[in-house]
């Protein structure tokens, strides 16, 4: 059952000039994102810096108010919450951020930065310190390690106690924007076993927002692929990965570097190489028409007149937002043919 | 695919632990270290400012406790023995009215000291107050309450503070109030580019994230971050306010005599005479202000440097 | 064979800290043949950075202490050499290229008169003029567009990747024949990374420079490089082609970080996270600094009580590890993704 709807989501950052700050322009950091997720499923949010995908997760989290659009809550509008009903919302839909040296005050103990959320929502009273217990150790820390202080834990160990924080409200969302993006590796695979568990337990909805493919692939039964504030391709992950539809989805999965050399052997030729020409767009002055265009090695004049409309590929459930689609095995090492690279 | 980004740091379990290692143990040299404990340590390491804080207390004991212990009358006026040089039953010589130098020194320590610590106190109150809601409200609010700052910087406090006294007349109270309401400025800067710098970091985004609303944003978790910065502000601040009240004190615009204050106890050495054949009326009170606000420096210093978020 | 073009041998670095010493880099023995590129791959507190920045005499010293070893560079010790003639070396015979290009760059000076500058001090009778226009031709070898007008740009004016480039152009000005890369794709986005990776092959390719390209990022080394190390705690874990190494890992570390890496190519059934966390540096390690959190080593003696060396397992492949032959194809693997087909 679905329990996010989001609508036409669109986030405008204005840019505030001169000595009285009037707006310039504006950052179009979302621009109009359409998505839903269902209980118990991990949805994927891919992309590259600054195409929106972590203002999508604060726009969810209500952290920033969006310029337009909706977000529905098993039915309910977001928006339409005000004050005591907008504090108790938060119980549902919770956060892990990204950095985990900086998501925890360093001026509190462990137990009180799990008890927190509780404090806030006046809910610690009875049974409030049962609850911190059980959430530390749902994350697989003890009691002992409640009474110190975040800097005294590894980097992995502070992101499990932020799942931790997550957690102790018993949301039935969480948004995980870059969970493992800044640990080492032998610990990612650790947080990421926990975060599955977790899953399983308590049939959690996962936002998982990152911008490492491998881990999407390993984590996510849906993706989303965003570029410079909009979506450009979504699907399951076989129709992802197996076959990517959109230049930008082919473009990305093909510049990931990987040690799996093993499989090259085999074909005898990498993977076919698509290097993109150029730079980023400023997302605050974004290209006419498809937005992927300046950087596309198909586009013709249409592409840069009208932008092209997420719609459905073949299978319902996969969308595309291209004029001239194609799906490509990127990573089986198909030749792309007279799409060769754009180097 | 990679490994990470981490900065180093020593973390991890103890060597030589049972076969199946926990997956999670706390480092055992970091144990038992309160961000407060971390501090003090850095604070040590600084000869200068330990020795600042020595000195200092010192003083404070010996002004505030001495007097308990030793007879000491600053205001029993003995004309015929005004103007002595130090000797018996007289630390530190006589003043201009017989008066018992050593005597006037100990409690216009007191005042002195209690001036510096009590303006200080309005300043840091009003500024950490005003600081906290310009940085987390933002908006017209904060333009409002940071031009007023700069308003209040850009007026030559100590002709201010004469005008005043002119008007209503010197008195401690007086002084007190005007000289915090112009220090506020000064931690009310800081205070609020600390509360600007910590509003955007995750940790207060997770309170918010959980329904937590600014009163609870600024009494937990920003005015808690600025702490050690306003008490770095709140020592200099004393510095100077000591500083100025005895510039007052000493033109005779601050303190009046008979209560003695180190300032007016320099009112003494603008005769030529006296500093020339006198000096146990005017080096006592002058070396008193210098060291005592040097040593609260020293200590200012030391504090700023011990809490060095940068050293984290 | 041919003599390497740097050797490093026992090399040593420590650094007093408020609570002790840090053993940052333990032992550490390699070289780098002329042309060839080496790939550091480490996690965090590995001493993969600290090893490049001490070889350059960049650690600051105090706190850092270059406690032992030797780096040969075409005969002179890097170690012991006087500053001046490590000036003349860094920039010249040496190219760096850091994580951070902003650090590196000089944000109020305009970016060919930096390019320009590096050729300048080098060369002392270049002139201006000539300098300028070799910075021009530098840009268009990194792939830098129009040239000739963002020779005239200030840093902030360029995009990430463009810094990253600006900041190689200016490694390879003095046509180095070493050049040390620490991390720098490390903050691009993938395809901006895709493009410096391939700009940097080239440009290896053309100048002919070897390279000592140190990251975190297993893929990336996968990619780029030929020859790899693997560091752990401050020491060498296993050294071999690239290929041979994710093919056929022979040590526990290796083969737990390939076993933990969820893979692109495929759907994985399991991550199987190595357990524990890495060691405090603060204690110096008597055995293996991977035991603790090793599968094979964990409850065997020799592995706390002495120092595994680092040693061949097959010619070009070194592990150092006890029971190194307990790993590989010969052995039972265990079952795993992304390393087995």
């Amino acid at each position: 059952m679905t329990l996010l709807e989001v609508r036409d989501l669109v986030k405008h950052f204005p840019i505030r000039k001169g000595v009285f700050r009037h707006v310039g322009s504006v950052v179009r950091a979302v621009d109009g994102v359409s998505f839903d997720l269902d209980r118990g499923e991990t949805l994927g949010l891919v992309g590259e810096s600054g195409c929106g995908k972590s203002s999508t997760g604060k726009l969810l989290m209500r952290l920033e108010q969006p310029t337009s659009g909706a977000i529905r809550y098993d039915g309910a509008d977001l928006s339409a919450l005000t004050g005591s009903a907008s504090k108790a919302f938060a119980r549902n839909i919770q956060i892990v951020f990204q950095d985990p040296y900086a998501s925890l005050s360093p001026r509190m103990t462990v137990h009180d930065i799990v008890a927190e959320p509780l404090r806030v929502q006046k809910i610690y009273a009875s049974t409030g310190a049962a609850k911190v217990s059980a959430a530390l150790e749902s994350v697989g820390l003890t009691q002992q390690h409640a009474s110190r202080y975040a800097h005294e834990f590894s980097g992995g160990q502070r992101q499990r106690i932020g799942i931790a924080r997550a957690l102790v409200l018993d949301p039935t969302v969480l948004v995980l924007d870059e969970p493992v993006s800044a640990l080492d590796v032998s610990i990612r695979a650790q947080v990421i076993n926990t975060l599955e568990e977790l899953q399983d337990d308590l049939g959690l909805a996962y936002l998982f927002i990152s911008h490492d493919l491998s881990v999407v692939r390993y984590t996510c039964d849906r993706v989303a692929v965003m570029y410079l504030g909009k979506i450009v391709e979504t699907g399951t992950r076989s129709q992802i990965f197996d076959a990517p539809t959109h230049p930008y989805t082919q473009a990305l999965l093909s510049a990931i570097p990987s040690p799996d050399v093993i499989d090259d052997d085999d074909g005898g030729a990498r993977r076919e190489r698509i290097v993109l020409r150029g730079d980023v767009p400023s997302p605050s002055n974004p290209p006419s028409g498809c937005r992927f265009r300046t950087r596309c090695w198909k586009a013709q004049d249409i592409c840069a007149a009208e932008e092209p409309p997420l719609v459905g590929q073949g299978a319902d459930d996969h969308l595309v937002a291209c004029h001239f689609p194609q799906a490509i095995d990127v990573l089986g090492g198909e030749p792309i043919g007279e799409y060769s690279e754009a180097e | 695919m990679s490994l990470g980004t981490d900065v180093v740091g020593p973390s991890g379990p103890l060597l030589g632990e049972p076969a199946a290692p926990p997956p999670d143990s706390v480092s055992p040299v970091l144990r038992r270290r309160s961000p407060f404990m971390l501090g003090l340590r850095r604070y040590l390491h600084n000869w200068l400012a330990v020795a600042g804080a020595i000195v200092l207390l010192a003083f404070l004991v010996t002004v505030f406790i001495l007097p308990l212990f030793m007879h000491l009358d600053p205001y029993a006026v003995d004309l015929t023995h005004s103007r002595q040089p130090p000797g018996p039953g007289h630390l530190l010589g006589t003043d201009g009215t017989g008066r018992d130098v050593f005597a006037r020194l100990v409690y216009g320590g007191r005042v002195s000291m209690g001036v510096g610590l009590a303006a200080a106190g309005v300043a840091i109150l009003l500024g950490s107050l005003l600081g906290a809601i310009a940085g987390a409200f933002g908006g017209w609010l904060d333009t409002v309450i940071m031009r007023a700052a700069d308003i209040f910087l850009s007026f030559p406090s100590t002709v201010v503070v004469i005008v005043l006294a002119g008007v209503f007349g010197p008195s401690v109270l007086m002084l007190i109030v005007a000289l915090g309401v112009f220090e506020w400025p000064k931690s009310g800067r800081v205070v609020r580019s600390v509360v600007v710098a910590m509003r955007e970091r995750e940790f207060v985004q997770a309170a918010r994230a959980v329904g937590a609303g600014r009163g609870w944003l600024i009494s937990r978790h920003l005015l808690p971050a600025a702490l050690s910065q306003i008490v770095v502000i709140f020592t200099l601040t004393v510095a100077n306010c000591i500083l100025q009240e005895a510039a007052l004190s000493f033109l005779g615009l601050g303190v009046q005599p008979p209560t003695p204050s180190w300032g007016n106890m320099l009112t003494d050495a603008q005769s030529i005479t006296v500093i020339n054949s006198m000096p146990w009326l005017w080096v006592p009170p002058g070396v008193a202000v210098a060291l005592m606000v040097l040593c609260v420096n020293f200590v200012g210093d030391g504090l700023r440097d011990a809490v060095d978020p940068r050293q984290r | 064979m041919t003599q390497p073009l740097l050797d490093v041998r026992d090399l040593a670095v420590q650094f007093k800290t408020l609570d002790g010493l840090v053993h940052a880099v333990d032992g550490v023995s390699f070289t780098v043949a002329k042309g060839e590129i080496l790939g550091v791959v480490g996690e965090s507190g590995s001493g993969k950075s600290v090893s490049a920045m001490s070889m350059l005499g960049l650690i600051p010293q105090p706190p850092g202490r270059i406690a032992a070893g030797s780096v040969l560079f075409e005969g002179t010790d890097l170690l012991r050499a006087s500053k001046r003639r490590m000036r003349q070396i860094r920039g010249e015979q040496i190219g760096m290229i850091f994580q951070d290009p902003m650090t590196a760059l000089n944000p109020v000076m305009r970016v060919g008169k930096q390019i320009a500058e590096a050729i300048r001090t080098h060369h002392r009778r270049t002139s201006a003029d000539a300098a300028l226009e070799r910075a021009v031709e530098l840009l268009r070898l990194v792939g830098v567009p129009q040239p000739e007008a963002r020779v005239q740009q200030y840093p902030h004016q360029f995009s990430g990747g463009m810094r990253q480039r600006a900041m190689i152009a200016m490694a390879i000005a003095n046509d180095p024949s070493l050049l040390i890369a620490d991390e720098p794709t490390t903050a691009l986005d993938v395809t901006i990374q895709a493009q410096v990776l391939d700009m940097l092959r080239r440009a290896q390719a053309e100048t002919g420079a070897a390279t000592i390209f140190i990251t975190h990022d297993l893929g990336v080394v996968a990619e780029l490089a030929e020859r790899v190390i693997v560091m752990y705690a401050g020491r060498i874990m296993e050294s071999g082609a690239v290929r041979t190494i994710f093919a056929n890992p022979r040590h526990p570390y290796t083969v737990g970080l390939l076993k933990s890496l969820p893979s692109l190519k495929r759907d994985s059934q399991i991550l199987t996270p190595i357990p524990g966390n890495p060691p405090n540096l603060l204690q110096p390690i008597q055995g293996c600094p991977f035991q603790p959190r090793c599968e094979i080593g964990r409850d065997r003696e020799v592995c706390s009580t002495t120092r595994p060396p680092l040693a061949d397992v097959a010619p070009g492949h070194a592990s150092a590890c006890h029971f190194s032959d307990e790993l590989g194809s010969a052995a039972p693997a265990a079952a795993s993704t992304g390393v087995t087909s």
